[in-house]
């Protein structure tokens, strides 16, 4: 259903504008369905339900007055959601598709979300932790930072262990090695918690 | 203020000018009544289309998307209020962007200095500095709604002359009540080089919210 923008004109006869009007306003209750509460509720009108976006292929350039939220492609062609502020004119993406923060394994180690930026955080730990533990994190991306703490399993602390705070090595991509003091018990839980880009 | 309901099937082909004319006269006023919530008004004279702010209305179940969709929407939640949610194309993977309205606990006196916030998906992150007075010292996690923790990161607070930092041991148990996590215990120094009580330190610890 078409919208007449510029009717009716000003020698149109009745029956002819009665026609054009009517698809108007039929035109304009149905694309306000889209992501609204209907026009013809008593309740809310004007209101969204949802904001729904089509991706955009180019980063819209607002006023200096004005922002935009919209959704454009990342590097892996899905649809991401974007923050374009006035100044700087530097798009922002607020969301990327690593996200799994399903519970895994006994104790629910190895989960993965994201920050702003884009950056995806990884965080998790390994359970009676060898003193070299190689490390893979999914899904891939280049790690920019990796920290580690350790405490021993069953809620006890490590006690009199002369023990050291474990140290990541080898860094590489989504890689890394976990070495820690080989003199600490057997059932040592090392936390990791990285950040890739 | 209520508005007329907006009538889509007027006017009708029978109708005269001055039978349609209150039935324009309500359409017109509903558009610009729905317009003006979160738009820049349609008498505006500058902006015209334009969104001030978004208001969204709780959603009931996840909003279906197509393929080259991107869907933003509110639903309630269990134990919390109405929140933000996600959607990938073609009703791909469901999350919820944010999670909680308190950002800023109580900090406990000069002892902790506690905040919190969350990540997509469900994760806290406890975050702040603590001052130990004593061995087997609570980090309390606050808001205590947190039913695992998958990460614990902690650094030593030292002046630069201290050996503290490089001989720094971390040394933790939990804490747990009622299925939920309420704490981190700063527990003795290993023997060795380095200090024998908790020093001051940052934390930065990661769990699921329940």
């Amino acid at each position: 259903m078409s919208y007449s923008p510029n009717i009716p004109n000003i020698g149109d006869f009745c029956a002819i504008s009665q026609k054009q009007m009517l698809a108007n306003f039929q035109a304009i209750n149905e694309a306000w369905l889209i992501d609204h509460v209907p026009l013809t509720s008593n309740n809310n009108v004007g209101r969204h339900n949802a904001l729904t976006f089509i991706y955009q292929t180019v980063d819209p350039v607002p006023t200096s007055s004005q922002s935009v939220l919209y959704t454009k492609l990342d590097a892996n062609l899905i649809p991401q959601l974007f923050f374009m502020p006035s100044n700087p004119l530097t798009p922002i993406q607020l969301t990327n598709s690593n996200l799994n923060t399903a519970q895994t394994g006994a104790g629910g180690g190895d989960q993965v979300s994201f920050l702003a930026g884009p950056f995806t955080i990884y965080m998790g730990f390994v359970l009676n932790c060898p003193a070299v533990k190689p490390m893979i994190l999914l899904p891939s991306t280049n790690l920019i930072y990796v920290g580690l703490s350790m405490i021993a399993s069953n809620n006890n602390g490590l006690g009199n262990q002369n023990s050291r705070t474990p140290v990541a090595i080898n860094i590489l991509g989504n890689t890394f090695d976990i070495v820690r003091n080989a003199n600490l018990p057997a059932d040592t839980i090392v936390y990791y918690t990285a950040i890739g880009l | 203020m209520t508005t007329p309901p907006f009538n889509p099937q007027v006017p009708l082909a029978t109708d005269f000018i001055a039978d349609s004319q209150q039935e324009f006269l309500t359409n017109f006023k509903t558009i610009s009544t729905a317009f003006a919530n979160n738009h820049i008004s349609l008498e505006s004279f500058s902006n015209n289309g334009n969104h001030t702010f978004i208001s969204l209305l709780e959603q009931a179940v996840p909003r279906s998307t197509e393929s080259q969709e991107i869907a933003l929407y509110t639903k309630k939640v269990k134990g919390q209020t109405t929140q933000l949610f996600m959607r990938y194309p073609l009703d791909g993977k469901e999350f919820q962007l944010n999670e909680y309205q308190l950002y800023r606990p109580p900090h406990i006196g000069n002892i902790q200095a506690a905040f919190f916030s969350v990540l997509p998906g469900g994760i806290i992150v406890y975050f702040g500095s603590i001052f130990p007075t004593g061995n087997s010292f609570p980090i309390t996690l606050n808001p205590a709604i947190c039913k695992n923790i998958m990460g614990i990161n902690l650094c030593p607070i030292t002046p630069s002359s201290s050996n503290l930092a490089t001989n720094f041991q971390s040394n933790v148990s939990l804490r747990q009540k009622k299925g939920v996590y309420d704490a981190v215990i700063l527990n003795t120094q290993p023997l060795g080089t380095g200090p024998s009580n908790p020093p001051p330190q940052y934390y930065l610890i990661f769990g699921n919210i329940l």
